[in-house]
């Protein structure tokens, strides 16, 4: 503490004293021979660190500069020095000062001082004066002949951040940023935060003291990575706990994804410097041992991030390959690409290199692709980054393009390192890695809150609109228009059982979309504990079919108009056997209102229905037509019988004997919901909801 | 001769509209006279006795009174529709409504007979005969604005703004100068979003009747609904002149004010409305909303608080009490805060709490 006060003094003084340059040697002081001695020691001890070969150890060198410093405050070069071991460490923001002090100590200390100075004010966010110190730096030094001519191509790459971070710091994003606290976060480096669509589930890296084997890697110093696991505990996460065997081994093991579901996770190992995904599949709570991803993927070059598309058809990731078809085989920057899942062949397939409106000249990482099934974000160093990585988003179109990526704005991304940013499903809540200061040391996960566009109140007004009466009527509240742009979806979850033991049952889940009539993807419950979570973006009527050996299918239909707000629909789900007396609703028969023609969409359920009249040839069918309360008795009886009819028709003309089928039209005889129930819900939506439930079709077993 | 007088003045009463602006219709002498002759004396003593019970709003006399008159005379219509109007005046409706019926059969163009029937029904809440009656007195006197304003007001009531608009229209044809008309088409035009014909209509009804209040304050409210903030405030301004204790147009000044965004001006009329009238929900709501854009979480809350206290099924200050506690960094109240303004018919608080993934709290 008395070193950093020291310090301080010591750099305000030497603001204010207008100090010139002052050598470590005796002719400067004189009366302090064993100071010198010593603070020439600290130099040398600090330079070991700081001319290292093949890279310089700043983090080493910094504590003997430090203690040189408080002996003499007015050396240009070590100021330079300290500002150079600062901004290379994790003390960044404190460079500035050293650097302006070098530079106004002696000018000439560096040809690049005006570069860092530049550096200096733009990881604090002074985007003129970084842009003045840039623009300086260049002026003096292009066409010089030892001048670096990356260092200016990068000045020129920093004015434009600075440039992009003007603007967009116009325009801050409404969030919450919140360390994640004690339960997730050490003094040692956390980073890379992976989580189910839910939310329920995170896994993360971190290099802790209880890393498995607790060794240290002496290439890189710190403990060797472990991933780690938490669960959602009400409003905030469990204490972390090491996922252990088989994922985590002595060496490296970090995250990379985990399938929306949670059922799968890839892991980065790190092969000798290769780099590569691995993935793990969860049955239960027991992950299996990592194996490494298809060729296509792990190539000899490094592959360093990946994440799922949400249908689990495609494997978006990260590769430093060269550009196919190249004849260059030098590892260039890395880009994203991704392979289709070839159900066939039973492997990934058909690598294609995403194109170049989001693939820059510079570093693309830190995948994801969230669960809306349109949107991926990934950080880059191109585009119109603020500084460093930065978080930007793209959609894939309809058409298959892919939209030009959005910066998602400041203060999420800052002119450092923006990188591992994942989203909940409903879009409020991300997560990502951080340095702070105010964090709790090294790098740590960090929770944002989007708080979404500005929440405009509401004001109430009232007039006498009749003059002719006194009453006072209020004026219908200006309501504003909500979007939630990064959660257009709803998530589907829960349990599959037995319907008699109330085990846990392994299903099939078919995913259809209603309206083209085509399935969309096909998942599976957990074999062990029957969980399953399907994401359903919007956009779409969503036919739901669970399907397991020996059982009567299960339909549930979801309707997600574009624009909905984001729902998440818990619903456990009993399997029935085929047996006598089972009901089932079919809940993708659709009419139009008050007819009883059948409506298009209802062709892959009652298809299903004939699959299981085929595939079980001796049983019989009733099916029975239901409606809600509304309307006449004698109305919705007639409607129902007609409606049940027409699916026997239909079932008729696919080829089932007329024999096995027999309809009932039972009106709103039978309600799920009576009108006392309905009464007592709270909103419009939930009533209508109810009545939805009780317009029905069934169809019951009747013989075997 | 008093009696004579009284018998004048009586059905002088009778024939006296509802509405202020119509002039009042006096039997001739002659129509007296012709009368007088068919009726016999008790009649018209009782007849007499009964109006000057009705008058003193004594009506169970008035009722016994014109009985007697109607038990000396048997088709004496005038006695059967006042003690209509004794009973109405009693709530005695369906012995009101049979003395305007028997009146009706006596004479079938007593359009004031429909009149005060149509309004029976609509205090028992009748529309559809409260709407047939009027329509019979239109069709008796059609030239009586006051049965066409009057059944304006019922569409009016009942959203059905195109007959309303017919009837005010047709009002204006008859008699240009009739300013509750101007006003209430320009309310129908406001509501059905035509802001330009709305302003129109409420300047015409202040250029008329430069004491309205009511107009100059509607006019307000379509300026400020139109984004023009200055003219609304003048407006306003003007409502405010003529009656200092008109809180509404206080409290539509103050949110001209803070859609201008004068956030301050704003708050003083949301004060100056709660000093007129402190129990006033709207008021309170509403300077929590200029809280809101201030910035100034905590006292959003107190305001909301007291909204909700004088109004606990308030869905704007529920959903804005859950804004400031998403602010304070609550969100589990700001998500109950969301889910009653939701339940309470509060869209966007729907949205709110379906985005922030409140189901979790």
């Amino acid at each position: 503490m008395k070193k950093i006060v020291s310090i301080f003094i010591a750099l305000i003084f030497g603001v204010i004293s207008f100090a010139q340059d002052t050598p470590f040697d005796k002719s400067a002081f004189k009366e302090d021979k064993d100071g010198l001695k010593e603070a020439l020691k600290n130099l040398k001890e600090g330079d070991k660190f700081y001319l290292q070969e093949p890279f310089a150890d700043y983090k080493n060198a910094m504590p003997f500069y430090e203690k040189a410093y408080a002996f003499n405050p007015n050396n240009a070069d070590l100021n330079y020095k300290l500002g150079m071991c600062n901004i290379n460490t994790n003390f960044r923001t404190r460079a500035l000062p050293y650097f302006e002090k070098a530079y106004r100590l002696n000018p000439l200390v560096a040809p690049e001082v005006k570069y860092y100075i530049g550096q200096g004010y733009h990881l604090l966010q002074k985007w003129d004066d970084a842009i003045k110190n840039y623009n300086e730096f260049a002026s003096k030094n292009a066409g010089q002949p030892n001048s670096d001519p990356e260092l200016l191509k990068s000045a020129t790459k920093k004015i434009q951040e600075c440039k992009s971070g003007k603007l967009l710091e116009k325009k801050p994003i409404r969030v919450f940023i919140d360390n994640m606290g004690k339960n997730i976060n050490t003094e040692y480096p956390e980073y890379c935060m992976i989580m189910n669509a839910d939310g329920s589930e995170m896994y993360f890296t971190s290099r802790r003291n209880t890393s498995t084997g607790g060794i240290i890697d002496n290439i890189n110093g710190g403990y060797f990575e472990d991933i780690f696991y938490s669960k959602s505990s009400g409003d905030g996460w469990a204490p972390a706990t090491n996922v252990g065997e088989p994922i985590n081994t002595k060496g490296h093991d970090a995250t990379v994804a985990l399938s929306p579901d949670g059922s799968k996770m890839l892991v980065y190992i790190d092969d000798k410097g290769d780099g590569n995904i691995y993935e793990s599949v969860r049955k239960g709570d027991a992950w299996s041992k990592p194996k490494k991803m298809d060729a296509i993927i792990c190539s000899p070059y490094h592959e360093s991030s990946a994440w799922y598309s949400n249908d689990g058809k495609r494997l978006y990731f990260i590769s430093s390959r060269p550009l196919p078809g190249s004849k260059d085989k030098m590892e260039k920057d890395k880009d994203i690409y991704y392979v289709t899942w070839n159900a066939e062949k039973q492997k990934w397939d058909n690598l294609v290199r995403l194109p170049d409106n989001i693939n820059t000249p510079y570093d693309e990482d830190g995948l994801f692709v969230h669960p809306d099934g349109k949107t991926i974000y990934f950080s880059s160093r191109g585009h119109n980054s603020i500084g460093g990585y930065d978080i930007f988003s793209t959609e894939l179109r309809p058409d298959g393009t892919f939209s030009d990526p959005i910066n998602i704005g400041v203060p999420v991304n800052t002119p450092d390192d923006d990188v591992f940013f994942v989203l909940s499903a409903s879009g409020r809540y991300g997560y990502m890695t951080s340095f702070r200061e105010d964090g709790m040391g090294e790098k740590d996960l960090y929770k944002i809150t989007f708080l979404g566009d500005e929440k405009p109140p509401i004001l109430n007004s009232e007039d006498i609109l009749l003059a002719g009466l006194g009453q006072v009527i209020a004026e219908k509240p200006a309501e504003p228009i909500v979007s939630n742009r990064r959660g257009e979806l709803a998530i589907l979850k829960g349990t599959i059982y037995d319907d008699k033991t109330k085990k846990p049952l392994y299903a099939k889940i078919e995913l259809t979309d209603n309206v083209k009539g085509e399935i969309l993807a096909e998942f599976e419950s957990d074999p062990v504990n029957g969980r399953f979570l399907v994401s359903l973006p919007a956009g779409k009527n969503y036919g739901i079919a669970v399907k397991a050996d020996g059982y009567l299918f299960h339909s549930e239909n979801f309707d997600i108009p574009k624009g909905a707000d984001y729902q998440e629909y818990n619903k456990d789900v009993y399997m029935k056997k085929i047996e006598v007396g089972e009901v089932i609703v079919l809940k993708n028969i659709f009419y139009d209102l008050a007819k009883y023609s059948l409506r298009p969409e209802s062709k892959t359920e009652l298809d299903r229905l004939i699959k299981l009249l085929n595939d079980n040839p001796t049983i019989k069918i009733q099916i029975s037509g239901h409606t809600d309360s509304r309307g006449s008795d004698e109305m919705n009886k007639e409607l129902s019988k007609n409606r049940a009819k027409e699916v026997v028709t239909y079932l008729i003309k696919a080829g089932i004997s007329e024999g096995r089928l027999k309809y009932e039209g039972y009106g709103e005889e039978q309600l799920i919901h009576s009108d006392a129930e309905i009464a007592k819900l709270k909103t419009e939506k939930e009533r209508e909801a109810a009545h939805q439930e009780n317009r029905r079709t069934e169809f019951k077993i009747i013989s075997k | 001769m008093l009696k004579h007088i009284i018998l004048a003045s009586s059905l002088l009463f009778v024939t006296t509209g509802i509405f202020c602006q119509e002039d009042v219709k006096v039997l001739s002498q002659s129509e007296v006279e012709a009368l007088k002759s068919q009726l016999p004396l008790a009649a018209e003593t009782a007849y007499n006795d009964g109006i000057a019970a009705l008058q003193a709003k004594n009506y169970t006399l008035a009722v016994d009174k014109f009985t007697e008159a109607i038990n000396a005379y048997e088709n004496f219509e005038k006695a059967y529709f006042n003690r209509g109007l004794a009973y109405d005046a009693l709530n005695k409706n369906e012995n009101a409504i049979a003395d305007y019926k028997k009146t009706i059969e006596l004479n079938k163009d007593n359009a004031e007979a429909f009149y005060k029937m149509s309004g029976v029904y609509e205090k028992l809440g009748d529309k559809e005969n409260t709407l047939i009656y009027l329509s019979k007195a239109i069709t008796a006197s059609p030239t009586v604005v006051d049965y066409l304003y009057k059944r304006s007001t019922i569409y009016f009531q009942d959203n059905d703004y195109e007959n309303s608009l017919k009837d005010l229209n047709e009002i204006i044809k008859q008699n240009p100068s009739y300013a509750f008309a101007y006003n209430d088409r320009g309310s129908i035009n406001r509501l059905q979003n035509k802001l330009d014909d709305a302003i129109a209509d409420y300047k015409k009804a202040t250029l008329l009747d430069k004491s309205s209040k009511i107009a100059f304050n509607n006019l307000g409210s379509a300026y400020r609904k139109k984004g023009d903030y200055d003219l609304a405030i003048k407006a306003f301004d003007a409502a405010i002149a003529l009656d200092k204790q008109f809180y509404l147009a206080f409290n539509n000044r103050g949110y001209a004010r803070y859609e201008k965004g004068d956030y301050d001006g704003a708050l003083a009329d949301f004060d100056l409305t709660l000093a007129i009238k402190p129990d006033y929900a709207f008021a309170y709501n509403n300077k929590a909303s200029v809280l809101l854009k201030q910035e100034k979480w905590n006292d959003v809350v107190k305001m909301c608080d007291k909204a909700i206290q004088l109004d606990a099924n308030y869905g704007s200050a529920y959903y804005n009490r859950g804004i400031a506690y998403e602010m304070l960094r609550n969100p589990k109240q700001s998500c109950q805060d969301w889910s009653k303004a939701a339940e309470l018919g509060i869209e966007a608080a729907n949205s709110y709490y379906s985005n922030s993934e409140c189901y979790k709290f």
